[in-house]
Parts: C-alpha cells; structure tokens; sequence
C-alpha cells in the first residue's frame, strides 16, 4: 500500500517534468529556428518479489514495478516553415544544416538567422556573436548584400566578402542546446560542410512547434497527472481507514 | 517550484512585448516616412534535469522560456505620395534628411514634410516639429527673400528660389548600417557606434511635392497580431494548466 503511494508520485513528478518541456515548446512557438523537445520517460528497473520461509526456487512471485522516471530529451529537428521577411539580414536554412556561430566559448550553431550588422560592419547574431564563414568572419559594409543559395555572400560592391560555413551532423543526437538558439556538438563527431542545405534571403525558419499537439500534450501530462493524485488520495483514504476503522468496536 | 509557471510567464510576457510593437506599427500605418519595427525572440537559458538512475544524461535539458532578444527596424522605401506641396520632400533612395533640434543635436529622418519659421534672424526651413533642416555644411538653412512658393529643388538637392542660383543644398546622409540607427521619437533617429557616422550623399534624389509614406504593411502587421494572440492564449493556456497542477498538489491530503 504504502508502497503504491510512492509509485503515484513518481508519475506525478514525470508529468509535471512533461509540462515543463511542453511549456517550454509553447513558449517558443513564435521564435525563429527553435526546435521543440520531447521529454521521454521509462519505468524503473522491475524488482522481483520474492516470498520468505521457501526454498530458493520456489519463492519467486514475480515482477513490481517500482515506477517511472524521466529519460531522455529528444528534440525534433523537423524543419520549420519558411516566412518571408523582406530583410536582407535574414537567412534561413532549407534542408540539413547549422550557420556556425563564433562565442567565447567557442563554436556554436543555430537556425537562426535573424543576423545583424555590429559597428564594425561584421555579420552578427542577435546577441553580437559573429556568424563564421569557411574562411574567417564575414564582414560587410552595408546590408545591401546578397547571398547565394550555397552561402556565397556578394557584398554591394559586387565582390565577394566570403561565404557562410553551413555545417551538418549526422547524428544530430549529441547536439545539446544552450539557449539564445545555439547548440552545442557533445559528441565526438565532427561538424560536416552541409552540401545538402540552401539559404534563403529574405527569409526566417519559424519555430517547428505545433502549438494543436503541444495544448494536446499539455491537456493530457494535466489530466494523467490529476489521476495520479486522486490515486494517491484514494490510498490515503484507505490508509485512513485501514488505521482508524478497522477494528473500532 | 514549478518551472513550467515561470516559462509560460516569460511567454506571456514577450507575446505582449510583441503585440506592443504591432500596436505601435499599426498606430504609425499613416505616419510619415516611418520604418516598422518586428520583435524578434530567443529562448533562454537551459539548466539539467536530474535523472534519478545513472547514468546522468547532460542532454537531459529543460528550457526556461523566451525572451525578446532584438527589435529589429525594416529600413524599406515607403511609397512616394503626391501632395503637390512644394516644401514637402521625399528620399527616392536610402539616405536621410539632416536635421538639428533645440539642444543642437544631429538627428536624421526620412520625413520631408517641411515648413518655414519665421525667426528674429531670418526665415529658416523646419521640419514639422520645428528642428531646423541642416545643409550639406551642417548649418541651418536660411530662405532668401522671395516668394516660397516659387521654392525649386534639382533631384541633387540643391534650393533655389524662381530662376535664382542656389542658396543651399540639403543635407541628405546614409550610414553603413541603418539597422543600428536608435529611434529618437519625432520621426527621428540618432547616429549610434553601429550605425556608422553620417555621410554626405552626393546624388541623393530627391523629390519635390511627394512624402513617403510608412513602410508598415497593414495585411503583415495584421497576420502577426492574429498569431501573436493566439500565441499569448496558448501560454496563457499553460499557464493555467501549471497553475491547477499546483492546485492539484496541494489538494492531495483528502481530510
């Protein structure tokens, strides 16, 4: 008895996990190349019960569950829809590919290419780390530039000022994000040269949460987790009883 | 204690953020030579989950919402408007009008609609707001006797009055990044350390007797208040559904 109550918590602790992600992707919904996670749970490792006072091969009962625990992140790389912006600092990635960013830290990558120009005319992110080309930073004098679909940027002169260092994995399993859109390679993989990806001009990735499955998800981790507290008061009722009732003459 | 709060908050909060500045576009739809803004967002900092069976997963991560990470200006030509005033101008091309307000600060804007003050030391042509309108050597411009109406400007930018010479030429500037312009209000902008300094343009082209309209596209701007709605009513959403699992928990002892 006592032993199903905690079983009910760790449902209840996996489902309320369930709705932080969920919310997380919900939150996201309008932020460009944001790529929605989901949160995977298992059971832990069965135990086996066994019954005292018989012989070694017969005491055996069989498996108990002792609950659930949160497993693993898995985020879908599913592409985003394409929206036209009309800016020409705006670039997105069809097909498999990252931009490569440069940060203190080191390399990074995003989908995000809602990029800027910094006082010294280099090609930025939102927060000011620079956007890597294959052979250095790219820098500009104008954001009169265009940018061909391998990533070849022709600044307004006419000359070529570089071009962009679009990189894939093929397991994209090891890439970890870090927040401000960036993700990091955990594994031991090296970053490939996306042969595969095109850049658009004038365009943005929108986020691949689908907001109808996301409020579906939220609806059903709330409900599972509701049921798992009326388990839980329901023990608690019976625990009441077995304590107070039974046996009162 | 419970994330998911914080995370639809952070929602609900840069959705706002975001309709302000639809609203803000859409409430400049008929002003002058204004340039639309679009928030744009990120999501915030990851921290790890704890998973309670070894091994630990460093991918096991859990975001904590959005943030508005830049508002960005779309520096777009708005149409060109016949007005048929001959002290209203329009930029056919980047650049911008040179302008100096009360404190003697250089301010740079795209609205040409001018008019002329009549001041103790002579006649000086203003923008709308009173800042004077400076010329190519940065000094305000004075009218010459005559009539203003008979006010004349060669596509160079160049004023004359009738079939007189030249008595000044606007001061028409463009930077190398007009992203990085800060708004100053007044239809204004200042010069920032990204934007560049200002340089003279030499043809500018100018336009007499048109206005450039604002560059916000009513259908666009309408599209991203429906979707930016929606978005706020789903966060919103979370946030209750976080909310009544709070309730749910504290519920949990019957009696």
């Amino acid at each position: 008895m006592l032993r199903s109550l905690y079983l009910s918590a760790t449902h209840m602790l996996v489902q309320r996990r369930k709705v932080d992600v969920i919310t997380n992707n919900i939150a996201n919904m309008d932020t460009a190349g944001y790529k929605a996670d989901k949160l995977v749970s298992r059971s832990f490792k069965d135990m086996l019960l066994v019954q005292t006072g018989k012989p070694a091969a017969l005491s055996s009962v069989g498996p108990l569950n002792t609950g659930v625990h949160i497993d693993e992140l898995i985020t879908s790389f599913k592409e985003g829809s394409l929206e036209p912006t009309g800016r020409t600092l705006d670039l997105a990635i069809a097909g498999d590919g990252f931009f490569t960013v440069s940060t203190l830290a080191g390399e990074r990558y995003t989908r995000n290419g809602a990029f800027m120009l910094n006082s010294e005319g280099f090609l930025v992110t939102a927060d000011g780390n620079r956007v890597l080309g294959t052979a250095g930073f790219i820098q500009l004098d104008s954001p009169e530039f265009s940018i061909d679909e391998l990533g070849n940027v022709i600044n307004a002169e006419g000359e070529t000022a570089g071009s962009l260092k679009l990189v894939h994995f093929e397991d994209k399993a090891g890439l970890s994000k870090l927040g401000d859109g960036l993700f990091i390679n955990r594994s031991n993989q090296a970053a490939q040269a996306a042969d595969g990806a095109k850049v658009f001009q004038g365009f943005l990735e929108t986020s691949n949460t689908e907001a109808a499955n996301e409020v579906f998800e939220l609806m059903a981790a709330s409900r599972t987790y509701e049921t798992s507290q009326r388990v839980i008061r329901m023990l608690d009722d019976s625990l009441a009883k077995a304590v107070n009732e039974i046996g009162r003459v | 204690m419970m994330q998911g709060m914080f995370t639809a908050k952070s929602a609900v909060i840069a959705q706002q953020r975001r309709l302000d500045t639809i609203a803000n576009n859409l409430a400049n739809i008929n002003t002058t030579g204004f340039k639309a803004s679009r928030a744009d967002f990120k999501d915030t900092l990851y921290t790890t989950m704890h998973r309670p069976v070894e091994p630990q997963n460093a991918s096991l991560i859990l975001g904590s919402g959005v943030l508005v990470s830049a508002t960005v200006r779309s520096f777009l030509a708005g149409t060109p408007i016949q007005t048929g005033i001959g002290l209203d101008f329009c930029l056919t091309q980047d650049g911008f009008f040179t302008v100096m307000n009360g404190q003697s600060e250089k301010l740079y804007t795209r609205d040409g609609s001018f008019a002329v003050s009549n001041e103790d030391g002579g006649r000086f042509l203003v923008t709308a707001d009173g800042f004077y309108v400076l010329d190519k050597a940065g000094s305000r411009i004075t009218l010459p006797e005559g009539d203003i109406s008979n006010l004349k400007l060669d596509t160079a930018g160049s004023l004359s009055i009738g079939s007189e010479e030249p008595f000044a030429t606007l001061g028409i500037a463009a930077f190398k990044n007009n992203g990085g312009l800060m708004a100053a209000g007044r239809n204004c902008f200042i010069e920032t350390e990204a934007s560049g300094s200002a340089e003279l343009l030499e043809e500018p082209n100018v336009q007499q007797g048109f206005l450039e309209s604002s560059n916000v596209d009513l259908s666009e701007e309408i599209t991203k208040l429906i979707r930016s709605q929606r978005a706020f009513s789903f966060a919103a959403t979370a946030l209750t559904t976080a909310d009544e699992m709070h309730a749910m928990a504290n519920n949990m002892r019957s009696s």
